[in-house]
């Protein structure tokens, strides 16, 4: 009898246990609480103790930029991003000078306002705050300060007015993601054409939505650096830093096919690849948004459907966040370790070496080389907004592979590069698969070239102008 | 048929079963240079308590990754067998398989007799006999493994029975990477069922979500930088372009009949064929979606060619055992029922004939390593200095490493190097180069110290190097395999 009776007790109490897990579960005030002590805590965290090593390189950029009033950058051939200047002027403007905490309150308005307007469109879906707080993209984009930074609670406030139908706030808001993303402006011009197909728009609203795709045509440029591989690209899991998670694209998909009938999904993702072949940055951006969406779709329908096991339920509902938290982590942990090895290089770079220097190296270093270093760079990742970018893109992998010395020598003097730049992942499938190749054979069996400093990450080569000295 | 009897025949067939593959090994030497890799893993997990991702010998110095589950379950093991005699632990492993087919066709067809008659023909599946047969591979578990998460999968009904499932797909998860295939397989399942209206186990939809989440975040922890390395490339495990050819060759029909049998193979087509367009056998659509993933799998050179032929053997096995169950229920109602065991009698005859003979000759044939590599690898432990690094043919590349605990430039665990392709031609070049100069600038390069001339001769087609008469190498070894020392280095004109 008590025997039973015991047995019973413990059914009930894995039954309530249950309960409350959903419960908690469901409550989204507890979910975006949630998320923001962690994103708050994150924030100050990564502005306090990473000693100036942050996630997304752009933010060196906008951290010189704040830090002088001139509108060129002196250390590349080009102006600076206007873009994120317009957030930093205002609120200089209001008073902040530190550019530090600046960047902190922009990056917490930035995630209040987008979890707030993400709580009023999504009404009945829950998991899409823990969902956003463990995906690699959302981390990132407000762990640092990027273009993406303002431009996500935009986007988000456009679809909240397209779904109330505020049209002159949509129009507003339609002009300012033109400016900040020209395809994205694009793409919600396909989402006003659904709305039109639903008769939720008259013809001549969703028309006005077009106007700022012309004023801001100009602006719709990307170059996607040669020789990566697609995946890689595309993959966070892979390497890329802008990319989506694999684990989330599964979820996703799964979502897709579960619920193929009645599925808006599909068709965004058609669109998404679509705008793919044109700006795939844009297109990563946007794959991440709606992949979150459906995958917090699928993850609370597993939560709502009654299980035989309720472990199983529960097991499977941990793993699902164990695993889009890993992916994620785990490429961010990669590139934060990488940044640390080459940032105590820069710095003696700093501190032995002319200041008019210009310094060679892989694009993805260019803000880096920028901020620790100080020093003129010959390309960095942004190479969108440079007038001979896609040129000189071109030109610097070509003289990568190439073992002509007079070609190199001229494209150095050309230039003016004093300095060369070998990091350890260049050499380990960057730029060159194995020693001695291309360029690297010219450095090392040259005696124009002489290395000034070298770890077991990085090396410095310094190319000497003066051609008296070669003959 | 009796309790006792039953048991009886059971542990007969797996003694019988041990006893074959302990005839054929080799007292001397393993029959491949994996099982030598999976001594250095033990190696390393006796004495730093974790395996040898960071190994300072292979390639001359690499990170790995891997599996290490086989590793840990072979170090318990060796608490009780030590080096060689382990293959007697992975004889077991692998002789279980044959019980597990027993339990199998036991819920498909209900009849002992022919559940044991079948796991009997289990001991002799050609491809399956050879590739665990002298070996320390981690093939041994993952078979009886895999076989046994389906089985457990099968039975499942209710959350009782997902305990011993969930213990066995970990353990499977944590062995090997071709877990996901078993989760394929499931989805596939599922999927069948679906389109054909057939009601699905609740628990088993439910064990297949977890399996499949399980699986990938397994499998992105313990491979994450080689996807990063290698992207989706990774399903070849980075092998040179030579060698896929090899170990991911195009399948054909007769080259799985030879491999799996004639007979269960003839049977598990018509089988397949009733059950899933005729009668609609539930139970048997998780065997058939097996065979289907697994067909498609080597259609399309996803899976190592032996691998994908073990699979398919013990499908059709399964496949045999209801097949032998429908021809004794239709026997009977015919006027051949009196010759019923006469019958049976035959296709069991006819199946000995066509899995045991071939089976048995392949472990004739089979090789093992020769008695001079070893000598030969003996001899460069004791006279070369610890540093050295020893250029040898890929099958060799872990018996330099394991035997002669020397660097080598090359061998078999293929993941996160990232100029394979260069680094085989490399090597070609080594060997087959007229060009003493062209040699020594690749010598350098790699740092060799030594020459070892074994299995490249196959490899290359040599019998000795072009350049033995310059001064850059010297004969230091020669007794069928024939060592060479490096004397001259490249250096830098002023």
């Amino acid at each position: 009898m008590k025997r039973s009776k015991l047995r019973g007790m413990g059914k009930d109490s894995k039954a309530k246990n249950s309960i409350s897990f959903e419960r908690i579960y469901s409550n989204k005030f507890i979910a975006i609480a949630f998320c923001i002590v962690i994103f708050t805590l994150g924030i100050y965290a990564s502005y306090n103790l990473s000693e100036d090593i942050v996630l997304n390189d752009k933010t060196y950029d906008i951290i010189r930029k704040s830090e002088t009033s001139i509108s060129t950058d002196p250390l590349i051939d080009k102006g600076w991003d206007v873009k994120s200047d317009v957030a930093i002027s205002f609120l200089r403007k209001v008073g902040i000078e530190d550019i530090n905490h600046s960047l902190i309150l922009l990056q917490l308005a930035s995630l209040l306002i987008s979890l707030l307007l993400c709580y009023f469109i999504i009404q009945k879906v829950t998991s899409i705050f823990y969902v956003l707080m463990f995906t690699p993209f959302f981390v990132q984009t407000f762990l640092s300060f990027t273009d993406l930074t303002l431009l996500i609670p935009i986007f988000i406030g456009f679809i909240l007015a397209l779904k109330k139908h505020k049209y002159v706030i949509s129009f507003i808001l339609q002009c300012v993601i033109a400016y900040l993303n020209f395809y994205v402006a694009v793409f919600n011009i396909l989402l006003l054409a659904w709305q039109y197909k639903k008769k939720a728009i008259r013809l001549y609203q969703a028309g006005f939505h077009i106007i700022p795709l012309g004023i801001f045509f100009t602006l719709a440029k990307e170059v996607i650096p040669e020789g990566k591989n697609i995946l890689q690209f595309i993959f966070i899991d892979f390497g890329s830093p802008i990319g989506i998670s694999l684990f989330l694209v599964i979820l996703g998909f799964a979502w897709i096919i579960i619920e193929w009938k009645n599925n808006l999904g599909k068709y965004l993702i058609l669109v998404v690849i679509g705008i793919g072949l044109l700006n795939m940055t844009t297109a990563l951006f946007l794959a991440n948004i709606i992949l979150i969406y459906l995958a917090s779709l699928l993850i609370d329908k597993l939560v709502e459907e009654k299980w035989v096991s309720t472990d199983l339920k529960q097991l499977s509902i941990i793993l699902i966040f164990c695993s889009i938290l890993f992916s994620g982590l785990g490429f961010m942990k990669y590139s934060l370790d990488q940044k640390t090895e080459i940032s105590g290089t820069l710095e003696w770079i700093s501190a032995r070496t002319q200041e008019n220097s210009t310094i060679l190296s892989h694009p993805k270093y260019g803000y880096m080389i920028k901020y620790h270093a100080d020093r003129r760079i010959f390309l960095d990742d942004d190479i969108s907004i440079i007038s001979d970018g896609e040129q000189k893109y071109k030109e610097l992998n070509h003289m990568f592979s190439s073992r002509n010395k007079k070609e190199i020598l001229n494209f150095f003097d050309k230039y003016g590069i004093d300095y060369i730049l070998i990091t350890e992942e260049m050499r380990q499938g960057l730029v060159w698969s194995r020693d001695s190749q291309g360029m690297a054979f010219v450095l090392e069996s040259n005696p124009e070239f002489s290395k000034t400093y070298s770890d077991e990450f990085v090396e410095l080569w310094w190319y000497n102008h003066n051609r008296d000295l070669r003959r | 048929m009796k309790a006792y009897l039953r048991y009886t025949l059971l542990i007969s067939i797996l003694l019988i079963a041990v006893i074959i593959r302990m005839y054929f090994a080799n007292s001397i030497s393993f029959s491949d240079d994996e099982s030598y890799y999976t001594l250095r893993q033990l190696e390393s997990i006796k004495e730093h308590g974790i395996p040898l991702y960071e190994d300072e010998l292979s390639y001359s110095g690499r990170n790995a990754v891997f599996s290490p589950g086989y590793y840990y379950i072979l170090f318990f093991g060796s608490f009780i067998f030590q080096s060689k005699s382990l293959v007697i632990l992975t004889s077991i492993l692998a002789a279980l398989s044959a019980l597990i087919v027993y339990l199998i066709s036991l819920k498909l067809t209900r009849n002992h007799l022919i559940s044991v008659l079948v796991s009997a023909m289990g001991i002799f599946i050609p491809v399956y006999l050879i590739n665990t047969t002298n070996t320390l591979s981690p093939t041994t578990l993952i078979i009886p493994l895999s076989l046994l998460t389906i089985y457990l999968f099968s039975i499942a009904k209710d959350e009782k029975d997902v305990l011993w499932y969930m213990i066995a797909f970990v353990i499977l998860s944590l062995v090997t990477g071709l877990s996901t295939i078993i989760v394929i397989v499931f989805i596939m399942y599922l999927l069948m069922l679906r389109i054909e209206n057939i009601r699905i186990i609740k628990v088993q939809k439910e064990l297949t979500i977890v399996s499949a989440f399980f699986v990938i975040w397994v499998q992105f922890i313990i491979y994450k930088s080689a996807y990063l390395v290698h992207g989706p490339a990774i399903i070849w495990r980075n092998l040179p372009f030579e060698l896929i050819i090899q170990y991911f060759s195009q399948v054909n029909i007769f080259s799985i009949i030879y491999f799996v049998g004639a007979v269960p193979f003839f049977a598990a087509l018509y089988t397949m064929y009733k059950h899933s367009f005729t009668l609609k056998n539930e139970q048997l659509y998780l065997y058939t979606s097996f065979a289907v993933v697994i067909a498609a799998l080597l259609l399309f050179r996803l899976i190592e060619l032996q691998k994908g032929l073990i699979y398919l053997g013990f499908c059709f096995l399964i496949f045999f055992a209801v097949f032998l169950k429908r021809a004794i229920a239709y026997i009977e109602r015919t006027k051949l029922n009196r010759y019923k065991h006469g019958v049976t009698l035959i296709l069991i005859f006819v199946f000995l004939l066509s899995s045991i003979i071939p089976s048995i000759m392949a472990l004739h044939n089979q090789s093992s390593i020769p008695r001079d590599t070893i000598d030969a690898m003996e001899w460069i432990e004791r006279n070369t200095d610890e540093n050295s690094v020893i250029l040898a043919d890929i099958k060799e590349g872990n018996l330099v490493t394991e035997i002669a605990k020397r660097k080598n430039i090359i061998d078999s665990n293929f993941l996160l190097i990232e100029d394979i392709n260069q680094r085989v031609n490399d090597m070609r070049l080594i060997y087959t180069s007229s060009s003493i100069v062209k040699a020594v600038e690749l010598l350098d390069y790699y740092s060799i110290d030594y020459i070892l001339i074994g299995e490249a001769r196959t490899t290359f087609n040599i019998e000795d190097l072009h350049y033995i008469d310059s001064e850059c190498v010297e004969s230091v070894y020669d007794n069928k395999i024939k060592i060479y020392k490096v004397k001259c280095r490249v250096e830098l004109s002023e």
